[in-house]
């Protein structure tokens, strides 16, 4: 569905991806995981069409989006979560979700419908619906920005850090809500996440980041239960409690 | 000094401050999208003015024609402004982009002063000059005019920033780029519509206000200054804060005028920002911690 091609990222000219493919299929929850720098950010952004890449190619769908506009790649489909949720805080909860679905500003009932459906998927943001984004925790916050992005329709999510500066209990309820859009709407996700064993749980398949290049690749399981992963990344929140389950 | 002295200083005072708060509500308009200082704000001001002249004299439209005219012809020039001078860089940092538009202010006035001439010109009054008196008070009818005028432009962008999806799509792209940017949200198109509301907006300052101060190629620069000071005496960020600075400034200056002497009225006003620059930063009705991106 989501593919990357030998994907080269410079920041003015310093490399930030080096030669990266990865793709995620249809239906999947694929985990990249990877520590501070490795360049996960990047990758979603260099998908959603933030950042350019200087070679390679990125395709969603079949199509070549690498030269498209991030509206444009909205539009088609994808959906980018940012780290930080970074919702408009000023603005009410409300509007932070009809705005993700500016797109569709022709189709006011589908978008009061899916105002609904999201209210149903998160009925804390029901309740605080006229309050400020702003003044919501961060869990709620993480959970506007996912709502916000599910305003657009999207046929795939890409979700950057859902856990960063979470409780355990937050962070397993936004979880196990991936795994439900999954199953219930066949919603594919690209997960980015420090949380490397709580994101490898959910998760079908898994890359590992370092520096800029992809180093491991496979299904989650064996990620999981592969020394090096262990030894760099699931070494210190093996205490991260138990996580939802598919 | 009686009350109607008073209430003719506050009426001026208003009068002129009408236009400085629309100008200064066109640098928040465009500093709340795109985060750049547009110094060229007071040319289209000076455009509303010098093309409402234009089409009226020099083209012998009738008068609200030709002022419509003017208004919309400034507005296409914002867009141009825009497509010209700030797409093509906007990637570069916001300062070089408000070198920019300084550039752009000194083309526009070059260009006015050799194709329209260096003499002053006024527009006439919408609906004669005989003066009302309110309360003792001698009022033009321009000066209602403005007041009208302003207080409706007012209530328009008021709806237009809190009801529509588009004005709140524009915030979105203040309080954050990215996000607007991954929304769907057409930030480059927003970015186009910023300089054509606060264009439009700017030349509807110059065209009620021609009647009343005369206007030449040159009061851009005088106007786009004052209209900065009560930018950011209402808080730069704050567009009913600036529009609102604009009025106090507007006023403030009519009493200086009035009570001290005309001849430091336009010294008085950036006094007035320096002042607020050294004790509050952030304008008398800016938000505190309100972020730019
Ligand atoms: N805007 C930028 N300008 C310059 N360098 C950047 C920029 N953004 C990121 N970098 C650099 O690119 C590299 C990859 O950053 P990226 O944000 O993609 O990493 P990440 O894996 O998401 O890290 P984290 O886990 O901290 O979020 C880092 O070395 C970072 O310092
Ligand atoms: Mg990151």
């Amino acid at each position: 569905m989501l593919r990357l091609r030998n994907v080269d990222v410079l920041y003015g000219k310093v490399p930030a991806l080096i030669r990266v493919s990865l793709h995620v299929r249809p239906g999947e929850i694929v985990a990249l995981v990877g520590g501070n720098g490795a360049g996960k950010t990047t990758t979603l952004l260099a998908a959603s069409g933030l950042v350019r890449p200087k070679d390679g190619e990125i395709t969603f769908e079949g199509r070549d989006v690498s030269r498209l506009s991030p509206d444009r790649i909205v539009a088609a489909g994808l959906s980018h979560v940012p780290e930080g949720r970074l919702v408009w805080k000023p603005l009410p909860v409300e509007d932070n979700l009809r705005l993700g679905a500016f797109l569709r500003s022709g189709d006011a009932a589908g978008v009061a419908r899916d105002l609904d459906e999201v209210y149903g998927l998160f009925p804390i943001l029901a309740e605080r619906r006229r309050q400020p984004a702003g003044t919501l925790s961060g869990g709620e916050q993480q959970m506007l920005a996912i709502g916000r992005a599910l305003m657009a329709r999207p046929r795939m999510l890409l979700l950057d850090e859902p856990s960063m500066g979470l409780a355990p209990a937050v962070t397993r309820e936004i979880f196990s809500l991936i795994v439900r859009l999954r199953r219930e709407r066949g919603l594919t996700v690209l997960l980015v996440e420090q949380n490397a064993r709580m994101a490898l749980r959910i998760a079908d398949r898994g890359y590992v980041l370092e520096t800029g290049r992809v180093i491991l690749q496979g299904p989650a399981d064996e990620l999981l239960e592969n020394r090096d992963v262990q030894r760099a990344y699931l070494g210190r929140d093996a205490d991260a409690g138990d996580s939802p389950s598919h | 000094m009686t009350f109607s002295d008073y209430l003719q200083f506050l009426l001026s005072g208003l009068t002129v401050g009408s236009t400085y708060g629309l100008t200064a509500l066109g640098f928040t308009i465009i500093f709340n999208t795109t985060g750049i200082v547009n110094f060229a704000q007071g040319e289209f001001v000076m455009l509303g003015g010098m093309l409402g002249v234009f089409f009226l004299s020099g083209l012998g439209l009738p008068l609200p024609l030709a002022l419509l005219l003017a208004v919309l012809a400034t507005l296409l020039i914002g867009a141009l402004m825009e497509r010209l001078t700030i797409r093509p860089v906007q990637d570069a940092p916001v300062i070089n982009l408000v070198i920019v538009t300084i550039g752009v202010s000194i083309l526009v006035r070059g260009i006015v002063q050799i194709v329209l001439g260096k003499d002053t010109h006024a527009l006439p009054p919408f609906t004669g000059s005989a003066p009302v008196s309110i309360a003792g008070a001698a009022v033009q009818p321009q000066s209602l005019w403005v007041l009208c005028i302003t207080c409706g432009l007012l209530l328009l962008l008021r709806h237009f920033f809190s009801r529509t999806l588009w004005g709140k799509a524009m915030l979105a792209c203040a309080f954050d780029r990215k996000a607007a940017f991954l929304a769907g949200i057409g930030v480059r198109r927003m970015v186009l519509l910023s300089f054509m509301i606060s264009a439009a907006v700017g030349a509807t300052g110059g065209v009620i206000l021609a009647p009343l101060t005369m206007t030449s190629y040159d009061v851009g620069i005088m106007l786009g200054l004052k209209g900065f000071a009560a930018a950011v005496l209402g808080g730069l960020g704050n567009p009913f804060g600036a529009a609102l600075g604009g009025l106090i400034l507007g006023v403030l200056e009519s009493f200086a005028a009035g009570l001290l002497s005309s001849a430091y009225k336009d010294a008085f006003t950036f006094v007035i920002l320096l002042l607020l620059l050294f004790c509050k930063p952030s304008g008398l009705f800016g938000r505190r911690g309100f972020e730019r991106v």
